[in-house]
């Protein structure tokens, strides 16, 4: 019983694998953020939202295989693209200070009202982030006097398991193999 | 007694903190390698170049200490660009220490506004890139006040294929910060009665 329990209560508190996050969506504000900076509403009712430097979603747990898509829009002044990058989780409180990342994506951005969905992925991140540890998802916005980096609203992060060394069988499949 | 040493206190603490804000530097030269001055996220990796010039990667920001705002500045980086396939810029950025808490110490992570993008040279030595002279109150730095310099380097993960070749920011080696000054004008005071008469 006791066993079960502890069983349960490590299960409840693994990372999630997986993110759905829109910043225009009560709640799914960003773990940390660097300076807020212009929101755009657009003709087609859809708000994006621009920063000066980093926000980060975290933690993650990697099972393997990740697909990352970000909804953008770009406009007049838009002048720098957005790097998303994966970040090994070391330090949290890094995260949006001074932890080095990996880019994974560069958006640009189109200038559809109703926003642009790029996509990059299936890819393998364990080489920074192995099975079973952590790893933040971060984009990084850069800005300028007459000009800021796409703006973004929702991201996806979807993870594909990759299969356990052990896999089941029943008996008679064991059976099977070894006769 | 008790007084006159808080007094002591005080007179040296703000005399300290007036040489401390006399001293900061308006200009900046330095070079990537063994006596850079720099703070970074990441160690460096060293790029060879085939003219003996050295060229270094990073990964996350490089930083410097705060200098101060006396005129409009030129910023120049010296970067190299040698990859046959897609790099990133390098970015420059310019982060105001306006605030108390905002320290002059050599510190990276603190974000700013981008001052250059430079794409890096593609020659034998790499080249200079440069922007200025600018006005630094435009990038949230008003004249007097203090001000650092950030450079933003990205890297892709790491490649299976072919490892250590992964698209990055381009290599970087020097970078020069010189400042002009706003000239203010010694006058007589009959000079002053002519101008205003």
């Amino acid at each position: 019983m006791t066993i079960w329990a502890f069983a349960a209560v490590a299960a409840s508190a693994q990372p999630p694998t997986e993110l759905d996050k829109c910043l225009s969506r009560s709640g799914d504000d960003p773990t940390c953020t660097d300076i807020g900076g212009p929101i755009t509403f657009t003709e087609c009712n859809q708000r994006f939202e621009n920063f000066f430097g980093r926000i980060a979603w975290y933690p993650l747990q990697c099972i393997g295989p990740i697909t990352i898509s970000i909804e953008t829009y770009a406009h007049w002044e838009t002048r720098f693209p957005l790097y998303v990058e994966v970040v090994p989780l070391r330090d949290p409180t890094e995260v949006c200070e001074n932890s080095p990342g990996f880019v994974v994506l560069v958006a640009r951005g189109s200038g559809d009202p109703c926003g642009t969905s790029e996509t990059a992925g299936p890819m393998d991140i364990t080489s920074v982030a192995p099975i079973g540890t952590s790893y933040a998802i971060r984009v990084f916005f850069l800005g300028h006097p007459t000009g800021d980096s796409t703006a973004m609203d929702c991201i996806r992060v979807t993870a594909q398991p990759v299969a356990s060394p052990i896999d089941q069988h029943t008996w008679a499949s064991v059976k099977t193999i070894y006769r | 007694m008790r007084s006159v040493g808080l007094k002591l206190v005080v007179v040296v603490t703000i005399v300290t903190a007036r040489l401390c804000a006399a001293q900061l530097p308006t200009e900046l030269e330095d070079c990537a390698g063994p006596s850079a001055d720099f703070c970074s996220d990441s160690t460096a990796v060293l790029m060879e170049d085939d003219c003996g010039e050295t060229f270094y990667r990073h990964r996350g920001e490089i930083a410097w200490a705060a200098l101060k705002n006396v005129g409009p500045v030129t910023i120049s980086v010296k970067t190299l660009d040698r990859r046959f396939y897609m790099t990133f810029p390098l970015y420059v950025m310019v982060r105001g220490r306006t605030n108390p808490t905002d320290g002059t110490d050599c510190r990276t992570g603190m974000g700013g506004h981008v001052a250059l993008v430079a794409l890096g040279g593609q020659q034998c030595g790499g080249a200079w890139e440069s922007v200025g002279p600018i006005d630094l109150a435009r990038y949230g730095v008003p004249p007097g006040a203090n001000y650092s310099l950030q450079c933003v380097f990205f890297e892709t993960l790491p490649g299976t294929i072919f490892p250590g070749l992964e698209p990055s920011t381009v290599g970087f080696s020097c970078i020069r910060v010189t400042s002009h000054p706003l000239q203010t004008g010694d006058a007589s005071w009959a000079h002053v009665k002519t101008l205003f008469r």
